[in-house]
Formats: C-alpha cells, structure tokens, sequence
C-alpha cells in the first residue's frame, strides 16, 4: 500500500506541521478531524445500534426508539459525527484533485444527516384510515401527547407524553403540574389494551328505552364482546357481528311460518361430499367410516353420532325436525358412464346416498341475503328474552334465554350470554384494562392504550380519585370541586387538503386468496381552492399532494403510501403519509456517498 | 457433519443413479408437462410434483415398497390410485427433535405415516394451539414446538388434498387469472358431454396407469388436453413448461458446486500453485510490478489448466441456472433465502474471475471456491432450510426495479465480502503453515473489501430510497436496515483503522474474518435471532446450528492464529 513519498507530498506534509504547530484554530480542526476520533464514532455507533435491535427485539420498538435512536445523546453523537467528518476535509485543505471523492464522501454524509434532521424537525410522519366516501382533513402522526385543560384559564395545554415509554407505575408515577394551578397530574400505571367496557344503568325516566347486555363469547378465538342493545333506534337495536353476522333487537319478534326442505348428499370415503339442495343447505354433515360400515351425522349446532350404517338403510331417522334415510350404498364406489356403480364388494371405496328432509321456519326477508342473525325481544319479566337463530329467509332456532344463560350461537364456537336487561335504561361506559393481557393482542380491535392517574394538591394532601384515561377519549378528572379534562393520543395533524377514498381493489394471486396487490383511488381536494386530483396508490407507487415535479423533487409535499389493509373490509384501507422537507439533502446526500467512494477507490489512482 | 457427508454423497448419487421406476409405465413427456395451478402460479406438473413431495417429506424420491420411487411416480400413484392404503406409509415428515420426542415419535426415524400422527394425541393438541395462537393474532410468528407442530400440520392437510384429489387443479380456468380446478370439481359444472369426455379420458388414464398400458395412459391425458383446449388453448407457453422441466432436470447448481470443488482439488495439488511456488512468484512479481503477477496459464502446467476449466465450466452451468431461474420467474434471482445463497456463491466467483482477469493473483480463485462450493452445497442438500420451490413473491416486493438496484446490489456486496473472507482464509492458514505474509495478498485483500464497501454503501442507501417509495419513509432503524448499516459501519472502521496504522494487513485479514460475522447477522440472524421488523418476507428458519457452528470455527480460526503471530513476533 506504501507508494513513494514525492517533494510534493512532503512540501505538504510539511505545510501542515507548520500551520499545526502555529495556529490554535488548525490544531482544534486537527484535532476534531483525527482518525482517532472518527475510529471511535464509528464503533460507538456501530455497538449502540447493535444493542438497540437487540433491545427492539426484547422489549418493543419504541423503546429501541426512545432509549437509543431518537435519544438526545445519540443525536448529539451524530452531530460529533458530522463535526468529526466537516473538520476531516478542512485537513486537507488545500484541496486537489485527488482529494475529490474523498470530499464528495464526506459532505454526503453529512447532506445526508442535516436532510434526516430536517426531516424530523419540519417533516412528519403518520397515518389515515380512510373509508370508502368518507374525506379526512386529519392525519394521525405517531407522537402521542397528552392534552391538559386547566381549571384556572381553561387553555389546552399540549405535552408531548407516551405512556409506553414512560412506564409510570406506583413506585415510579410520573407527576406533571398542572399549569395555573396547584394541581399535580400523578399517573401510576399504564396498559396498552384499554377497553370501553358498557353496563346497564336503570334509568328513572320512564322515556328511556328497553335495553338488553349481551356477552358473545368463543373460546377457540379467545374472543369476548360485550354488546349493548337498546330500542332507541334501529341502529342502536342492531349489532354487526364483524359483517358475518346479525344481532337485532326487538320489541316484539316477527311472525313466521314453517316450510319444509329436501336434501340429498353423496357421501364417500375418498373425496368430498356431493350435496344437492333446495333453496338453503341442511348443514348436516354425514362421514362413512373406512370400512363403510359406520355412519356419522353432525348437526349444524355441532352435536354428532354414530349410527350402524345398516340401521340407516332404508329407515328414517329422526333427528329433531329432520328426517335422514340412507337410500343407496356401495362398497366400491366407481362412476361408470356417469352412473354410479360398485366394482367390487370390497370396501376400498366406499360411498352412500343419503336423502334429508328438514323443516325450517320462514320470515320475509331481503332474498339474496344468506348471513346469519339472531333475533331477541325482551319477555314480560325482562329477565329472560325470547330468541330466533337463523339464516337468510329461515329460523334454525328459536326459544328463550334466562339472565346469565348462555346457548351456542353456531356461529363457529361462538355463545351469546344474557348479562342484564330492562324496560328503561341508560347504557354507561367505564374503562377497564384487558385481563388476558397476552392473549388479548389483536382480537379487541377496540382495545386502546391509556394510563391510571389522579389528581393531588401536595399542600393540602388531597388526593381525588383515581381513574383509567384511555386514548382518544376526554377523561374529566375530578379533586373536591376542581374538574381537569385530560385527553390523551396520538397526535392529530391538520392539512390543507382533504383525501377521499374512492375506490380499493385487492387483486390476488392467481386461484389464491393471497393479496397480489393493493389499488387505492383517492382524491384530493385543496381545501383553499377547491381543486380536486384523483391519484392511485399501489403497492411501490405512492400518490401526492400537491404532486407536482418540483413538490416531489424537493419533498415538500404529502406523500401517501400503500400501508395496511383489513381483510374483513374492503371499502377500508390504511395508508402511510409522510411530509419530508428533508428528502432533497437525503437524496442529494446519497448521491454523493456512493459517487465519492467510487471515485475514491476507482478515479485516478492509476498513473 | 457425518449427517452432512452422507447427503453430499446422497446429492451425487441422484446425479449418477439410473432411477428406478416403481411404477409400471415410463412417465411420458405429457405428463411431465401437463400444466397445473398451484399456490399461485402455473407450472408444469413434473416441477408439481417435486414440490409437493418435497413439502411433504423434505426430498424429491422416495422408498416405496422397497424400490426408490420418484417424485412424479410418487404422486401420480397417489393421485390415480386412492384406493391404496397410501395413509399407512411413511410419507410425512418430522424433522425437530424436541417435538418427537414430546410426541412419543422415534427419534431416529425422520418420515412418519399420515394415520399414525392422525391419532397422536399430544400432535392435535399442538396443532389445536398453534392454530389457536394464529387466529389470536395472525401477524404473530410461531416459534420452537409449536411452529413446529403447525408445519406437520400443514403437511397433513397437503396430504389430505392429494388424498381426495382436490390438489391437482389441471382444469384451467375461463377468465385469465382465474382459479383452476380439480377434475370432480370441474364435471360438476360441466354439460354432461364434457362431464362423460372428462370421466372416460381419467379412467383411461387410471386404467394406464395401474395395467401398465402406456397407450392407455397417454391417450387418456391427450383426451383430457383436447377437453382443457377448448377451456384455454395455451394457458402456459410452451417453451415456459419446456425450460422449467429442463431446469429442474439439469439440477445446474449441482454440477456447478461439483465443478467447482474439482477445481479446488486441481488448484491445491496443481505443483504450479503450490505453496512456495506461489510466494516466489508472487515475490518476484512484487519485485517487477505490482498487477503482473504472471498468468498462470503461462505455466503451462496441465494441472492448474484443467483447474481453470473445471472452474469456468462450473461458472457457466451456475449462469445458465440463474438465467433459466429468471426466465421462469420473471424477476432477478433474490428473493429468498435459497437464491440469495446462490446469488452470493455466484458474486463470489464472479468477483475471482474479474479480479484474476485484472491481477492475476490465483489467490481470488482459491479464496471463492470453498465459499462458493459450501453456499452451493447447503442450497443443494438442505430444502426445508433452503426452499428451492417458486412461489409468488409478497406485493411490496412485485417490483423488478426496486428488487434489481437494492437487493442485487446487497447480495452483491455480501458476495464480495465472503470473497475477502475466503481470501483471509488462505492467508490465515497459510500463516497457520508458517509462511510469511505476503504483502501483495494484503492489499488484494484491501480491494475486495473496497469492493465490498461501495457496494454495500450504495445498496443500504437505495434500500433507503425503495422505502421511502413502498413504506412511505427513507429510514426507520428497522432492525435489517439497521444492521446492513451496522455491517458497513464495521467495515468502514476495519479500512479506517487501516489507514490510521492502528493495523497492518495481519489485522486486515482477522478483522475480514470478523467484519464477515456482521455480514452473516444481517443477512440470516436479523431473521432468525431478532425475528421482528418490516423486513419479514426474507425470515426463514432452521439452520441456526450450521451458522452456530460457522462462527464457533471461525473464532477458533482467529484465535489461533493470533496465538501463532504473537509467538513469531516475540520469537522474531
């Protein structure tokens, strides 16, 4: 690596000596750009970063975040950095030729930072759920603030607060004054699965309307809803069970009259059933056992058993309103011809013809419509309720449920339990913290993070009582007469324009349910103007606001990406928005890392 | 390692064995290239069935009823021949230890019959609880026992498909792009023509096949093409089915691990190559000019020629498999662990051979190939860890572009710096040998690491800018993208430190050796040891005791001849 010293270099050499050894500012430039210096940040970043993934992977990623990356001495470490890099190229002054890409280099690295810096200081990032014909003017960023009200001038005050970082508990609170006031804010305990849980409130004016609490409960999913259903109007008498389902509330449940239904299923050992039907399916699902010679039937509400295949030949068998009889069997199903026939009278194939006849109680209905529902009134001693379970135009099942029964929905495992009714109530809400902690991550899509606090006055040891405050929700906190209202949430952003969801298609994967792709048709209207711009975003393609060349160029425009999904819905889509007046330094500053170092290593060092 | 030894020569075999034919009938072309749509594409159904069986058991052939039976028989007698007690053989595997021997399973034994997990009780209640902690929260990623268990399970209900047929979806659809169906599937739609057509052709080929009448079987399957033509007269290109088939026939990586390695042996015993000749004449090329080192062809040793030629052949089957690979996919070969492991083992060699062009050192060559040759052999022998199957990429990534400038460029710096990794290695053992250092080593060294700096520079930050397209941000420390920055930080202070004279090419080649570690956890342990960030389609698991013991070996390596430098230098 060594090459031959020549009377330049060692003029130069030798300029730099002189001017090190005579001039404060160059030995402080020297020093700041040694090598030295520039070997310690790199391994000090290298090792912090290290630990932060580590970190992230252990706890979760905002602490990774708030411990090292965002922390202030990480910041000021990479502001070291830049010095360290800034100061390295006034070493070489006075510059040549050779020293090009070296520079290039280095104030890459450092265009690259101040664009970060800008970023985060001007910029911002976030998200908007949009619906389908819904415009949004708001953009969720990521910062959660706490939003105070003082009792003394009524101003909002904003902090900027995260509960999850912060961890406060009852040995650890964080206390916040209250501004204008002698009030502190004490916060002993946060969760992140908060939920609006309702209860029934008996009301004493006779206006109030029948109400009913429901629990809908699966095991399997680990799931649990509590629903209120009141007859104040139609949409608070019904519940959408996650678009599969429907629970209406009734004063009086619809008259219905019975009709009767013939199914008939192929059955076989080997491949699917055939099942050929009449206006809606049984539901009742027959296997044949290896040998043939043992039938099994499974209701839709899930009870089965096993029958003797012999005993079902040619003989009814009752099940409730059903009728099954087994008319055709064969050990060695093979269709010839398109008829079926038996190649042998070995079971190796063995099949059944089974007919079905049901009855089933009709209601008019929209036709087309096949979900579920269920339907409930309220009895004379509002503590039962009279029920309809069925299906499209049918009743499966009707009945009545007592206060804390509960009966098999046959929606998947799902059971409905009777927890309070009355003739006039009130519905109220109150804040709990999710018990299955673990268990709850994602099935409460309610569920929202929050934090316990109370309000103290420190001089006259008073203390007011304590409550949950859940995010995006005003929590007034009481102490003797003092009200303070607290809010607390990710932060919301205002912008000029507004963006509407026109249209969103999921194509897939060819015979797949997997997404391919994701299409979102927006529109956005500057809200000064009037204008209106349709944009597409898909996967890898964001669209843009304003969008023209020189807003993209230069980053100063809102920038909405392709995020997430909900599967369940598809009129809904998630998108990332992210304004970053930083982007121009980052690009600009990428550009030079990468020209620098090739020009370092590959231009003008053959001679 | 016995465990490996074996399957390497297992690999060899399958490239020399006749295979023997358990089925009664040759397996015409027509069936190897009748097309059928499965997990999201189309593809030929001998390729089908490779996947299929290899999902199902982790191989390509199988011992059935004592004769070694191929995949496509393999399948074929399950799909026409459902009668057979297939539930009692020993197809499935159960690969994890720990799980077996919860389950009560032999631990020795490694495939298992569909009947017997069937009515293993502790297997369903795994199963039950893995299913239970998906629906609880879909984006989470199982782990140990129950990811495990839900694998099986997976292979089950693969199992059950083929069983009732609903697997072999050959039907092609109307609308393009559409779901295809299985035959019964289809005959329930069908007019009752079409529906008699398709039942009579599939019990010719059913006749066929289990008769042994080779007539029978091929008319059966041109009745059934005549009836699809008239669904889709070309669903897949021909010369598309053709090159696949070919492809998967050939096994090109195969060849080019085998060359390769031949090529290492020729370069090791070449007498022109050997040791001490190599110092003096990289000695006395130092002495005249520093890149000339004499063409090793000049020699005219015979050895070292065949070497070369062993080594080129190798790299020209690796090519023609990595073209074939995007032909077939449409999109560069870097989208999974398996590509990725071959891409890289292609960088390195490509790296040697540009840099042998140029500076002729013979030290490039025999740097590459150990990499190469083991890269190429783990792709080669291990499919549950290296899934060779192609299958439709996640959205974000439906992006040639992108996937071209960011990831290639990635993979190629990896590449170059397992190069600088092998060339460390030969300087290290030769250290090891006591030879003296060579300074000429030391600075090829330098540049293969230089290499390796630019590229990794230049692909971390067009990550930054494909992110700030597809996920709406430049940077955000997720942990991938921390770590490639983490890499090339390490990198950057291992060429620093050089240039500060805090080292000199003996550190050079241990901190080349170390620097790789980073390389290794931002490529593999991101995925597996930190298993969180937005980067989760490159996550694979299985593994981790090959790179366990990979860097265990690697310390023992540095350690020593640490030990050995100090000893020299206080003895010198």
């Amino acid at each position: 690596m060594k090459t031959e010293i020549t009377p330049q270099q060692k003029a130069r050499r030798a300029l730099i000596n002189e001017r090190k050894k005579n001039s404060l500012f160059w030995q402080v430039v020297h020093l700041l750009g040694s090598l030295q210096l520039a070997l310690i940040l790199l391994a000090t970043i290298a090792l912090a970063c290290a630990i932060a993934t580590f970190a992230e992977s252990h706890f979760d990623t905002a602490v990774a975040h708030a411990a090292i990356y965002k922390a202030p001495w990480f910041m000021a470490w990479l502001t070291v950095l830049c010095i360290n890099l800034f100061a390295v190229t006034l070493t070489r002054w006075p510059w040549k030729k050779n020293h090009a890409g070296f520079i290039i280099t280095h104030y890459g690295i450092i265009t690259l930072l101040l664009g970060a810096i800008i970023g985060m200081t001007w910029g911002f990032e976030g998200n908007v759920t949009l619906h389908r014909g819904m415009p949004l003017t708001k953009i969720t960023t990521r910062k959660s603030v706490l939003q105070i009200e003082s009792p003394s001038d009524t101003f909002l005050y904003l902090l900027p607060y995260d509960a999850s970082v912060a961890h406060p508990s009852t040995k650890h609170p964080t206390r916040l004054s209250i501004p204008g006031t002698e009030l502190q804010l004490i916060i002993d305990d946060w969760s992140k699965h908060l939920e609006q849980q309702p209860f029934l409130q008996e009301s004493n004016d006779l206006k109030a309307p029948a109400a009913l609490l429901l629990r809908l409960h699966s095991t399997l999913l680990h799931q649990e809803q509590i629903v209120p259903l009141t007859l104040a109007n139609s949409a608070a008498a019904t519940f959408d069970f996650f678009g599969l389902a429907t629970l209406q509330f009734f004063s009086t449940l619809p008259a219905s009259h019975p009709t009767s239904h013939h199914e008939s299923q192929l059955v076989a050992m080997h491949f699917a059933p055939v099942i050929v039907f009449q206006d809606q399916p049984s539901e009742i699902n027959i296997t044949l056992s290896k040998d043939g010679n043992l039938v099994t039937i499974t209701t839709p509400e899930g009870t089965s058993a096993s029958y003797p295949r012999a005993a079902l030949m040619g003989q009814k068998l009752p099940l409730g309103t059903t009728t099954i009889i087994v008319k055709e069997y064969w050990p060695d199903f093979k269709l010839v011809d398109g008829k079926p026939t038996t190649l042998s009278q070995q079971p190796k194939n063995p099949a059944l013809r089974a007919e079905i006849t049901f009855s089933s109680t009709t209601i008019e209905q929209p036709a087309g419509k096949t979900t579920p529902w269920l339907r409930m009134a309220l009895n004379q001693d509002f503590k039962s309720i009279q029920y309809q379970l069925g299906r499209g135009p049918s009743i499966q099942k009707s009945g009545a449920l007592a206060m804390n029964a509960s009966m098999p929905l046959g929606w998947a495992d799902w059971e409905c339990t009777l927890l309070a009714a009355g003739p006039h109530e009130e519905i109220g809400y109150s804040v709990v913290p999710l018990q299955e902690k673990t268990e709850a991550k994602s099935d409460h899509s309610s569920a929202s993070p929050g934090f316990h606090a109370y309000l103290a006055d420190q001089e006259h040891h008073q203390q007011g009582p304590a409550q949950w405050v859940i995010s995006g929700a005003v929590t007034p906190l009481m102490l003797e007469h003092q009200m303070v209202r607290v809010a607390y949430g990710l932060e919301l952003k205002s912008v000029p324009f507004s963006i509407e969801l026109l249209n969103f298609e999921v194509p897939r994967d060819e015979g797949t349910e997997t997404p391919s792709d994701f299409c979102a048709t927006v529109r956005f209207k500057n809200l000064k103007t009037g204008a209106t711009r349709d944009g597409l975003i898909h996967m890898n393609h964001p669209a843009s606001f304003p969008g023209t060349f020189w807003a993209n160029f230069t980053g100063f425009n809102y920038k909405f990406s392709q995020a997430e999904w909900n599967p369940r819905d598809l009129e809904e889509t998630t998108l990332q928005v992210l304004y970053d007046p930083g982007w121009l330094f980052k690009w600009v500053g990428s550009l030079a890392i990468c020209l620098g170092i090739a020009m370092m290593f590959y231009w003008g060092k053959k001679k | 390692m016995k465990k490996l030894i074996s399957q390497i020569l297992a690999g060899l075999f399958f490239v020399t064995a006749i295979q023997s034919h358990a089925s009664l009938i040759k397996i015409p072309a027509a069936l190897e290239e009748l097309p059928i749509q499965e997990n999201g594409r189309r593809k030929p159904y001998l390729v089908f069935a490779e996947e299929t069986l290899r999902a199902l058991s982790g191989r390509t052939s199988l011992i059935v009823a004592g004769k070694k039976t191929c995949a496509t028989e393999l399948i074929t007698s399950l799909w026409l021949e459902p009668q057979q007690p297939w539930a009692t053989e020993t197809f499935l595997l159960v690969s994890y230890g720990p799980l077996k021997k919860i389950l009560g399973l032999p631990l020795e034994q490694k495939l298992f019959s569909y009947e017997a997990l069937r009515h293993n009780s502790g297997l369903i209640t795994l199963m039950d609880q893995a299913s239970k902690a998906r629906r609880a929260d879909p984006s989470h990623r199982l782990e140990g026992l129950l990811k495990e268990a839900a694998d099986v399970g997976m292979r089950m209900a693969l199992f059950e498909e083929i069983q009732d047929g609903s697997l072999f979806r050959i039907v092609p659809s109307e609308k393009a792009g559409g779901r295809w169906r299985a035959l019964a599937e289809w005959e329930q739609a069908a007019s009752p023509q079409e529906r008699e057509g398709a039942q009579q052709a599939f019990l010719l080929l059913q006749q066929g096949w289990t008769q042994g009448s080779s007539i029978d079987f091929i008319q059966g399957l041109t009745d059934l093409k005549t009836l699809f033509q008239k669904i889709d007269p070309q669903p897949v290109p021909h010369w598309k089915l053709q090159l696949e088939i070919f492809y998967q026939k050939i096994h090109p990586f195969r060849w080019a691990w085998i060359l390769y390695a031949l090529a290492g042996i020729f370069l090791l015993f070449s007498p022109n190559l050997g040791q001490k000749d190599r110092k003096k004449k990289i000695d006395t090329a130092k002495q005249s000019h520093p890149c000339a080192g004499g063409n090793p062809a000049n020699h005219n040793q015979s050895l070292h020629r065949v070497a070369w030629f062993c080594a080129g052949s190798g790299f020209f089957f690796q090519v023609a498999g990595l073209l074939a690979r995007i032909l077939i996919t449409g999109r560069p070969p870097v989208t999974n662990m398996y590509e990725v492991v071959i891409w890289v083992a292609f960088g390195t060699v490509f790296f040697a051979l540009l840099f042998e062009s140029f500076l002729h050192g013979g030290i490039f060559l025999l740097g590459a190939i150990p990499v190469a040759v083991i890269s190429l052999i783990l792709a080669d022998t291990q499919p549950v860890i290296l899934n060779p199957a192609i299958n439709p990429l996640m959205p974000v990534l439906r992006d040639n572009f992108w996937l071209t400038i960011h990831v290639l460029t990635i993979t190629l710096s990896y590449a170059a710096f397992a190069l600088s990794l092998g060339i460390a290695h030969v300087i290290l053992i030769r250290l090891l040998l006591r030879h003296q250092p060579l300074p000429i080593l030391y600075n090829y060294l330098y540049r293969t690491l230089q290499v390796g700096v630019l590229l990794l520079a230049t692909g971390t930050i067009l990550g930054g800018v494909w992110a700030n397209y597809s996920w709406g941000r430049f940077w955000d420390w997720d942990p991938k993208e921390t770590w490639a920055l983490i890499t090339l930080l390490i990198y950057l202070f291992l060429l620093h430190g050089r240039i500060a004279g805090r080292w000199g090419g003996f550190g050079l080649t241990i901190g080349a050796v170390l620097a790789f570690l980073s390389v290794l956890m931002a490529c593999y342990g991101v995925n597996f040891v930190l298993g969180t960030g937005l980067h989760s389609y490159g996550f694979s698991t299985g593994g981790f005791p090959f790179v366990l013991g990979f860097v265990g070996l690697e310390l023992v390596l540095v350690a020593a001849t640490i030990a050995i430098k100090k000893k020299e230098d206080s003895q010198g």
